[in-house]
C-alpha cells in the first residue's frame, strides 16, 4: 500500500467524511472522533476540504472501485424516504440522546417496553440471568415478538439503530449504577445489563428478516447485534456478525475495535483476517490487533510504516508505533514518540496512561509529574488522567493515594482494564492479597490478553504459597508473552517449588533463551516485585546470572554436580560479559559489559569454591576464595575456607 | 482554596531548611529565628511588636515579600546572603515532582533515634555535625510535621494548584535567581519544560502554565487556615475592644471569603458583632442565630454551646434596651449552664446580671428581675469566691472592682475601697489581664476625684488613654475621655473638652451606642458652657435635645438632671427647681441611692434655699450634706456643702464663723480643680469680709487700719473670684463680682474705678 493516487485519496477522504457524519448521527461519538482524526491526518486535507463537501452528496464521486456500501444504502430509496419522513422524530430522539435521556430517546421510536428473553429465539443464550423473577418476561411469546418487530417495520434503519442503541446504553448505565462501589458487594458479575436479552431477540428477528430478503441493516444494526452478542458472551456469533458489519460498512471503527476485543490469540486473528474484506480499514485493523496481541515483528512495523505514509500525522498510528516499541521493551523509543505526541497534541488524553506506564518503568518522576499536571489541567475526570496520577503516586510509594486514583478511574469507566491491573499491583504493595486477586481477576475478565494481570495473579498466589495455582497463571502469562524471560523465570520458579524439577529446568532454560532474544529482560512492572536484581540493566547477550544460578541449584538438587558446576561457572562468566568466553556461540559479536560482582555471582563463587574444595582441587578453590575476599563479600566464610584449605594442604604435604 | 498550605508556607519551610543547614551565622541566628517565627505566627513581619496595625498579615503573596533585614544579612557561605540561599532553595524546587520530594524530604530535618550506625551512617553523622536537627515537638518540628501531613492530605489537583501558585509566588525573584545562577533559560521554573525544549508559543505551555494565570492568584495564596486565623483575630478584637471592623478590612475579608468554597461559621459571629456595634439590631440577631445554627450543628450534637448563644443574645437584648427579653434569655442561660455544669459560663452570666441590675436598676426591676443571689454584697462575695475557686482571674478581678464600686456608692471608708482596687490590680498584673486594667484605672481615677485630688484623678485617666487605649474596651476609653472632658469643662476649657470628645480618630465613633454617648457628653459640656454664659435660650434648647437622647449611663443622666436643676435655678424659677430636685431624689431613691448622689442633691437643695432666702432651712440641709460627705469621704461635696453653710452664715451675719470655715477649706478646694466651687467660695469669703467690715464700722472702736485691711482683703478675694469666673466664662458670677467690686471702689472713694466696673458689667450684658 504505497502512495495513493489522487483519486483514491479523494475517495478515502469522502469515505471518512461520510463516516464521521454517519457515526455522529448514530451517536457513536468515539468512532466519529476516530474517523475525524484520521481524516485530518491525511496530507492536504484542509485545502481540498471545500471541494470535497460537494463530493459527498454527489453520486458522481463513486469511482471505478467497489462502491462503498454505505453509499449504496443512502441511495436506497426506501430508507431515504423513511428517513425524510421521520426527520422530526429522529431529531427529537437524537436530542434526547445528546441529553443523556436514553430511555426517552428509545421511546420515541420503540413502542412500549421491549419483549424480554424471547423464547422463540433459536439462538443459544448462555447467560439468561434476567428472565427470572420478572413479570414482563413471562408475558413475552414468539408471537408478541413477531408483532413487535412488525411494529418496527415502518422505521428507518438509522432511527432503529439509534433507538436500540439508546436502549442498550441505558441498560449499561443502569448496570453501572447498580454495581455501586468499586470492589463492593454488588460489583463484578452480580449485575448485568437487563436490556440485553430483549435487544438480542429483536435484533435477531429484524436481521434474519432483512438478510432473508437479501437486504441488510447497513452494517450498523449488525454492529449493534455484535456488541449485544459479545456482551452475552456469545462470542463466535458476535464475531460473525461483526465481520458482516465491517463488510457492509468498514469505516465504523467501533466495529473493528469490538472485533479486536474478541480475539484472544494470534491464530484467531489470522482466521478472522481471511474472512475480512480487502481495504485500508482491514489493514489498520490488522496492525491494531497485532499490537494488542503483542505481536512485535518487523512485518507489523513495516505495515505500520506503509500506512503512515498515507496518514503521516495520525496520532492514532503514532500511538500504535509507540505501543509496539513499548511491547518490545524499547522504552526510550516509545517515550520519545509519546513525548512528541504530547508536545504536538497537548490536549489529547487518549492513551496517556500507557505513556505514564512507560515513564513509570523508566522512573522519570519529574516528567511523570508533568504529564499528570497537564492531563489534570486538561480534564481531571478522565480515567486516563486518573491512571497517570495513580502511577505517579505509586512511584512516590504512596500506595493508598494511588489506589484512590485507580478507583476513581474505574468509577469513571469500569471497563478500563489497565486500571484494574494497576490497582492489583498497588494492593500487592499494600499486602492486601485478597483485593489484589480480585482486581487482577476483574482485569483478566475484561481483557484476557493482559499478561500483566495474569502474572500479577500468579505472583499473588505465590506470595500466598499456593504454588500450583500460581503456576497456572504464570503459564497463561508466559503463553501470552512467549519471549519474555520474566514469565518463564516465574514458571520455572513455581515448578521448582512444587517439585517438578525437570519442568523447572526447561522453563528456566526457556527464560535464558528468551532473555537473550530480547534486548535485556527489563521488567514490565517497574516496581521491583519478585526477585529480580537489576536485571533490567542488562545489555543484549548477557545471560541472567540469577536464572543461571537457579538452573545450577536445580541441577544440584538433581545431584548432577558437573552440570551444576558448569552453570555456576557460567554465572561467574557473566561478570565479565560474553566476549570473554563464548560457549554457546549465541552471543558472538556482542560487545556488552558484564554484570560485575553481584550477590548472585558471589554466591556462585562461594558454591564453586566449596565444590572444588570437596573435589580436592585446592588450588582452584583457594583462588576463588581469595577472589571472594577481594570482592569483600562473605569475607568471613571465605577466610574460613582459606584456612581450611591451608590446613588440608599442609596436612597433605605433611 | 487549600486548608493550610500556601506558597508562603513552603517558603517558610525552606527557611527552616536553611536554618537546619546551619548556613545562618551565629550572630544572625536570633533575628533570623524571630523573623521566621513571626512569619509563621502571622504577625506583621516588619515589626513584630507593632500592635497598632489593625490586621495581621498572614499571607505573604510573593517571594519578594520575604526580603527583610534579618534575611539580607550575610550567611556563613562566603559571598552569599541568606536571601540568596533562600532564592536558591526556592528555585531548586523546579518541578512538581521536586515539590513532592522537597516536602517528603523534610523528614530528614528531625533528629533520628538511630540504631547502631553502620559505616555509611557514621560518615554521614560526621558530615552532619553542623546540621541542626529538629525535635518533633519543637515549634519548627510541629510546623514541619503539619506541612507534611497537610501535603499528604492534598488531592493531586490541589497539589497541582499549590505548585502553580508556587511558580507565581517565586516569579518575582526570577531576576535575582538568574543573576545568581547565570542561567538564562526561558522556563527555568520547570525543569521538564526546559528538557522538552518547546518553542515559546507551544500549546502545551499554554495548557500547563498559561491557564494558571486565569486562576485567581489570591485563591491559592490564602488558605482556609489563614482565614480562620484572621477571623479569630477579628472576633477577639471585636469582643475585647468593642470596636467595629475597619472598612478596608471588611472589604478585604469579603473578597477572601468569596474565594473560599465553604464559609467558616466564625464569619457570622464577626458579622454579628459588627452589626451590633453598628446598632443594626435586626441583622445582628440574624447573624447571631446563623452563627449558632452553624456551630451547633457542625460541632458536637449536644447543647454545649447553647448557653453561650443565650448569653450573647441576652447581652444583645440588653444593649438595645430590651431588658425583659434580656433577663429571660439570661435566666435560661444560667439554668442551661447549671445543667451542663459549665461553671465559667454560669459565673459570667451571674456577674453580668449583677452588673446589669447595678447599671439599670429601674429597668431591671421593671423587667421582673429580682436578684438571684440575695443582697448585692452577698452576690458579689459569692461570685468572687466562685471565680477564685475556678481560677477565673478575670472574673475575680472584675468582681473585686464591682465590690469597690459598691463600697464607693455605699460610702464605705476609702481605705477599704482602695484595698479592693489594689487586689484587683494585683491580679491584673499577675495574670496579665489587660481587659480589666481600663476599668481599674477608671475606678482609681474616680476614687481620687472623690477625694478631691484632681491631679491624680486626671493622671489616671491619662494613663489609661496613653498606655492602654489599644487594650481596653472602647467603652472604658470613652468613659476616661468624658471624665477628662468634664474635668476640663470644670476649669473652663470647654473647647479642649469638646475636641477631645469629637476627635475623628476616636475609634468609638464607629460604634453607634458609644457614639451616642460621646454626643451626650459633648452636649453636657456645651450645656455647662451655656449655663455659665447665662445663655438661657441656648441652654434650654440643649437641655431639650439632651433629654430626648438615649441615656446609657446613669451617672451621666444624673449629671444632666443636676444641670437642668441648675438651669431652673439660674432662670430664677425656684418652684420648678424645687419640684425638679424632689423628682430627682425620688428617682435615685427608687434605684438605690449612691452617697455621692444624695450629697449632691442635698447641696443643691440647700443652695436653692440659700438663694431663695430660706437660708435657715438650707442651713440644716447643708449641714447634713456636709456630715454625710465627710463620712463618705466625698471631699469636693464636703467643701461645696461648707460653702453653702458659709453662704447661709453670711446671710445670718455670722461673718467670723464663715471666714474661719472658708479660710480652712479654700486651700484644699483649690486642689480640687472645680473652678466654680472656688469662685463661689472666694465670693462668699469676700462677702464675709465685707460683713466683718460692716460690723467693724458699726462697732464703736473703729480701727481704720483694720477696716482698710478688710476692704483690701475683700477686694482681693473678689479679684480671685473674678479670675475664676472669667475662666469659666460665667457671666452671672462676673456681674455679681464686678458689682461688689464697684461697691468697694466706691467705698474707697475711687469713683472712676467704680464707673469702670459698672461699664464692664454693661459690656458683659451686651
Amino acid at each position: 500500500m504505497g502512495g495513493l493516487s489522487s483519486a483514491d485519496a479523494a475517495q478515502l477522504q469522502a469515505h471518512l467524511q461520510h463516516a464521521v457524519t454517519a457515526c455522529s448521527e448514530r451517536c457513536l461519538w468515539q468512532s466519529a472522533k476516530w474517523a475525524a482524526e484520521l481524516l485530518n491526518s491525511l496530507p492536504g486535507v484542509s485545502d481540498s476540504l471545500n471541494q470535497s463537501d460537494t463530493e459527498v452528496d454527489s453520486p458522481m464521486s463513486d469511482g471505478t472501485q467497489s462502491t462503498p456500501p454505505k453509499l449504496k444504502i443512502s441511495v436506497d430509496p426506501v430508507q431515504t424516504q423513511l428517513e425524510a419522513k421521520e426527520l422530526p422524530r429522529y431529531l427529537l430522539a437524537k436530542s434526547f440522546f445528546d441529553c443523556r435521556e436514553f430511555d426517552r430517546c428509545a421511546a420515541v421510536f420503540l413502542p412500549g417496553s421491549l419483549p424480554k428473553g424471547a423464547v422463540g429465539s433459536n439462538l443459544p443464550q448462555p447467560n439468561r440471568r434476567s428472565s427470572a423473577g420478572k413479570g414482563k418476561a413471562r408475558m413475552s411469546t414468539p408471537i408478541k415478538v413477531k408483532s413487535y418487530e412488525e411494529s418496527l417495520s415502518g422505521i428507518s434503519h438509522k432511527s432503529l439503530f439509534l433507538a436500540l442503541y439508546a436502549k442498550y446504553i441505558s441498560g449499561e448505565k443502569r448496570k453501572d449504577e447498580d454495581s455501586e462501589m468499586i470492589l463492593g458487594p454488588a460489583d463484578g458479575g452480580v449485575t448485568s445489563n437487563k436490556e440485553l436479552n430483549g435487544l438480542t431477540s429483536i435484533l435477531e428477528g429484524i436481521l434474519s428478516n432483512l438478510h432473508a430478503n437479501n437486504a441488510n441493516g447497513g452494517g450498523w444494526l449488525e454492529y449493534l447485534y455484535g456488541i449485544v452478542l459479545a456482551k452475552n458472551k456469545n462470542e463466535e456469533l458476535a464475531k460473525t456478525w461483526l465481520i458482516k458489519s465491517v463488510h457492509l460498512y468498514p469505516y465504523n471503527w467501533g466495529a473493528w475495535e469490538e472485533l479486536c476485543n474478541l480475539l484472544g490469540t494470534i491464530e484467531q486473528l489470522q482466521q478472522v483476517t481471511e474472512q475480512l474484506p480487502q481495504n485500508i480499514m482491514t489493514y489498520i485493523f490488522h496492525i491494531y490487533a497485532s499490537q494488542s496481541l503483542f505481536q512485535v515483528t518487523d512485518q507489523v512495523h513495516n505495515q505500520l510504516t506503509s500506512i503512515q505514509s498515507i496518514f503521516p500525522s495520525s496520532a492514532f498510528l503514532k500511538t500504535q508505533r509507540a505501543l509496539l516499541f513499548y511491547h518490545s521493551k524499547d522504552f526510550e523509543e516509545s517515550e520519545s514518540i509519546f513525548s512528541e505526541l504530547l508536545t504536538s497534541y497537548p490536549h489529547r488524553i487518549d492513551s496517556v496512561d500507557v505513556y505514564s506506564n512507560i515513564l513509570y518503568v523508566m522512573s522519570l518522576r519529574p516528567k511523570l509529574a508533568f504529564l499528570a499536571h497537564t492531563s489534570t489541567l486538561t480534564d481531571k475526570f478522565r480515567p486516563e488522567t486518573c491512571i497517570v496520577v495513580g502511577n505517579y503516586y505509586s512511584l512516590l510509594s504512596q500506595h493508598e493515594k494511588a489506589v484512590i486514583y485507580f478507583r476513581r478511574a474505574l468509577t469513571l469507566d469500569r471497563t478500563f482494564t489497565s486500571a484494574w491491573t494497576l490497582m492489583g499491583h498497588e494492593y500487592v504493595e499494600m499486602k492486601n492479597s485478597h483485593a489484589a486477586i480480585e482486581s487482577y481477576r476483574r482485569a483478566v475478565e475484561s481483557n484476557r490478553r493482559d499478561y500483566r494481570a495474569w502474572y500479577g495473579l500468579g505472583q499473588t498466589y505465590e506470595v500466598l504459597e499456593m504454588f500450583s495455582y500460581a503456576l497456572w497463571y504464570y503459564q497463561r502469562a508466559a503463553g501470552l508473552r512467549p519471549y519474555d524471560a520474566k514469565m518463564w523465570q516465574a514458571v520455572g520458579q513455581c515448578f521448582a517449588k512444587v517439585g517438578k524439577l525437570g519442568n523447572a529446568l526447561r522453563a528456566y532454560k526457556r527464560a535464558l533463551i528468551a532473555g537473550s532474544f530480547n534486548d535485556g529482560s527489563a521488567s514490565s512492572f517497574g516496581n521491583s516485585q519478585g526477585g529480580e536484581f537489576g536485571v533490567g540493566h542488562l545489555g543484549g547477550g548477557v545471560l541472567d546470572p540469577e536464572t543461571l544460578y537457579q538452573v545450577a541449584s536445580i541441577y544440584e538438587r538433581l545431584d548432577q554436580k558437573e552440570e551444576s558446576a558448569a552453570y555456576m561457572e557460567l554465572v561467574l562468566a557473566q561478570e565479565e560479559g560474553p566476549q570473554a568466553d563464548d560457549e554457546d556461540g549465541i552471543f558472538a559479536g556482542s560487545s556488552v559489559q558484564g554484570v560485575g560482582v553481584t550477590p548472585t555471582t558471589s554466591k556462585a563463587r562461594m558454591w564453586l569454591a566449596r565444590y572444588e574444595f570437596a573435589r580436592g582441587e585446592y588450588q582452584r578453590s583457594m583462588e576463588l576464595a581469595n577472589e571472594l575476599c577481594q570482592d569483600g563479600v562473605e569475607v568471613e566464610d571465605a577466610k574460613a575456607l582459606v584456612r581450611d584449605i591451608r590446613a588440608r594442604v599442609e596436612a597433605d604435604a605433611g | 482554596m487549600s486548608r493550610y498550605l500556601t506558597p508562603s508556607k513552603i517558603a517558610i519551610l525552606s527557611f527552616v531548611h536553611l536554618y537546619c543547614d546551619s548556613v545562618v551565622p551565629a550572630e544572625t541566628v536570633i533575628p533570623f529565628l524571630s523573623f521566621v517565627v513571626s512569619a509563621l505566627s502571622g504577625s506583621p513581619i516588619e515589626d513584630p511588636f507593632a500592635s497598632g496595625t489593625e490586621e495581621a498579615n498572614p499571607s505573604l503573596t510573593s517571594a519578594a515579600d520575604f526580603q527583610c533585614e534579618a534575611v539580607t544579612r550575610a550567611s556563613s557561605i562566603p559571598g552569599r546572603t541568606i536571601h540568596d540561599l533562600f532564592i536558591k532553595k526556592l528555585w531548586e524546587i523546579d518541578s512538581l515532582d521536586a515539590l513532592h520530594t522537597f516536602i517528603q524530604d523534610s523528614d530528614s530535618l528531625f533528629n533520628k533515634i538511630t540504631e547502631v550506625p553502620d559505616a555509611d551512617e557514621r560518615n554521614s553523622i560526621a558530615q552532619n555535625l553542623h546540621h541542626v536537627a529538629l525535635s518533633r515537638t519543637s515549634p519548627f518540628g510541629v510546623f514541619v510535621r503539619r506541612v507534611r501531613l497537610e501535603f499528604t492530605r492534598l488531592q493531586f489537583s490541589d497539589a497541582l494548584k499549590l505548585w502553580l501558585a508556587f511558580t507565581a509566588f517565586k516569579e518575582p525573584t526570577q531576576a535575582a535567581w538568574e543573576r545568581q545562577s547565570r542561567n538564562q533559560a526561558s522556563h527555568s521554573f520547570d525543569r521538564v519544560l526546559q528538557e522538552l525544549d518547546l518553542e515559546p508559543n507551544n500549546e502545551l505551555l499554554g495548557i500547563a502554565y498559561e491557564s494558571s494565570k486565569s486562576f485567581d492568584k489570591m485563591e491559592s495564596m490564602i488558605s482556609a487556615n489563614d482565614i480562620e486565623r484572621i477571623l479569630e483575630f477579628q472576633v477577639e478584637r471585636l469582643q475585647k475592644l468593642g470596636t467595629r471592623m475597619p472598612k478596608e478590612m471588611n472589604d478585604q475579608l469579603r473578597s477572601m471569603l468569596e474565594l473560599s468554597p465553604t464559609t467558616p461559621s466564625l464569619i457570622h459571629f464577626v458579622r454579628f458583632f459588627d452589626a451590633w456595634r453598628a446598632g443594626d439590631y435586626v441583622s445582628s440577631f440574624d447573624n447571631l442565630h446563623r452563627y449558632f445554627d452553624y456551630t451547633l450543628q457542625s460541632q458536637t450534637r449536644d447543647k454545649t454551646h447553647y448557653q453561650y448563644a443565650l448569653l450573647h443574645m441576652a447581652i444583645l437584648h440588653a444593649d438595645f434596651g430590651c431588658f425583659s427579653e434580656a433577663v429571660a434569655a439570661m435566666n435560661e442561660a444560667v439554668s442551661t449552664a447549671r445543667e451542663n455544669q459549665d461553671i465559667s459560663c454560669l459565673n459570667f452570666s451571674l456577674n453580668w446580671l449583677n452588673h446589669l441590675s447595678k447599671a439599670y436598676p429601674l429597668e431591671m426591676k421593671a423587667a421582673g428581675y429580682s436578684g438571684v443571689l440575695g443582697s448585692e454584697r452577698d452576690g458579689l462575695l459569692f461570685l468572687k469566691s466562685k471565680a477564685r475557686d475556678m481560677k477565673m482571674w478575670t472574673l475575680t478581678s472584675s468582681a473585686m472592682l464591682s465590690e469597690a464600686r459598691l463600697g464607693l456608692s455605699q460610702g464605705e471608708p476609702v481605705s477599704r475601697v482602695l484595698e479592693h482596687i489594689y487586689q484587683s490590680s494585683h491580679l491584673n498584673a499577675q495574670h496579665s489581664i489587660n481587659s480589666n486594667t481600663g476599668a481599674q484605672l477608671l475606678m482609681q481615677s474616680s476614687v481620687f476625684a472623690r477625694l478631691g485630688i484632681h491631679a491624680n484623678s486626671t493622671s489616671y485617666c491619662d494613663t489609661l488613654l496613653d498606655c492602654y487605649s489599644s487594650l481596653t474596651p472602647q467603652e472604658d476609653v470613652l468613659r476616661a475621655k468624658s471624665r477628662k472632658a468634664f474635668h476640663l469643662a470644670m476649669s473652663g476649657r470647654y473647647d479642649t473638652a469638646i475636641t477631645l470628645l469629637s476627635d475623628p480618630s476616636n475609634q468609638f465613633s464607629q460604634t453607634l451606642r458609644l457614639q451616642q454617648q460621646a454626643m451626650v457628653c459633648t452636649g453636657l459640656v456645651k450645656l455647662m458652657r451655656h449655663l455659665h454664659r447665662s445663655d438661657s435660650s441656648a441652654a434650654s434648647y440643649a437641655l431639650m435635645h439632651l433629654k430626648s437622647a438615649p441615656l446609657a449611663d446613669p451617672d451621666i443622666a444624673f449629671e444632666l438632671d443636676l444641670l437642668s436643676f441648675q438651669h431652673a435655678l439660674q432662670t430664677g424659677d425656684y418652684t420648678t427647681a424645687l419640684t425638679r430636685i424632689e423628682d430627682i431624689k425620688k428617682d435615685t431613691e427608687a434605684a438605690g441611692t449612691d452617697v455621692y448622689q444624695s450629697v449632691q442633691l442635698a447641696i443643691s437643695k440647700a443652695r436653692l434655699f440659700a438663694q431663695s432666702d430660706f437660708g435657715e432651712r438650707g442651713f440644716s440641709i447643708a449641714l447634713r450634706a456636709a456630715s454625710l460627705a465627710q463620712k463618705a469621704g466625698i471631699v469636693p461635696g464636703l467643701w461645696d456643702a461648707v460653702g453653702v453653710i458659709c453662704n447661709v452664715l453670711v446671710n445670718v451675719e455670722e461673718y467670723q464663723a464663715a471666714v474661719g470655715l472658708l479660710d480652712a477649706i479654700i486651700p484644699q478646694a483649690l486642689e480640687g480643680g472645680d473652678f466654680m466651687l472656688i469662685a463661689r467660695l472666694y465670693n462668699t469669703q469676700a462677702d464675709a469680709h465685707m460683713g466683718l467690715l460692716g460690723g467693724e464700722k458699726a462697732a464703736e472702736s473703729s480701727n481704720a487700719q483694720k477696716e482698710a485691711s478688710l476692704l483690701w482683703k475683700a477686694g482681693l478675694y473678689l479679684d480671685r473670684a473674678e479670675g475664676f469666673y472669667k475662666k469659666l466664662e460665667d457671666i452671672d458670677g462676673m456681674e455679681e463680682v464686678l458689682g461688689k467690686k464697684a461697691v468697694i471702689a466706691r467705698l474707697r472713694g475711687d469713683v472712676e474705678v467704680a464707673v469702670n466696673h459698672a461699664l464692664k458689667v454693661l459690656e458683659l450684658r451686651s
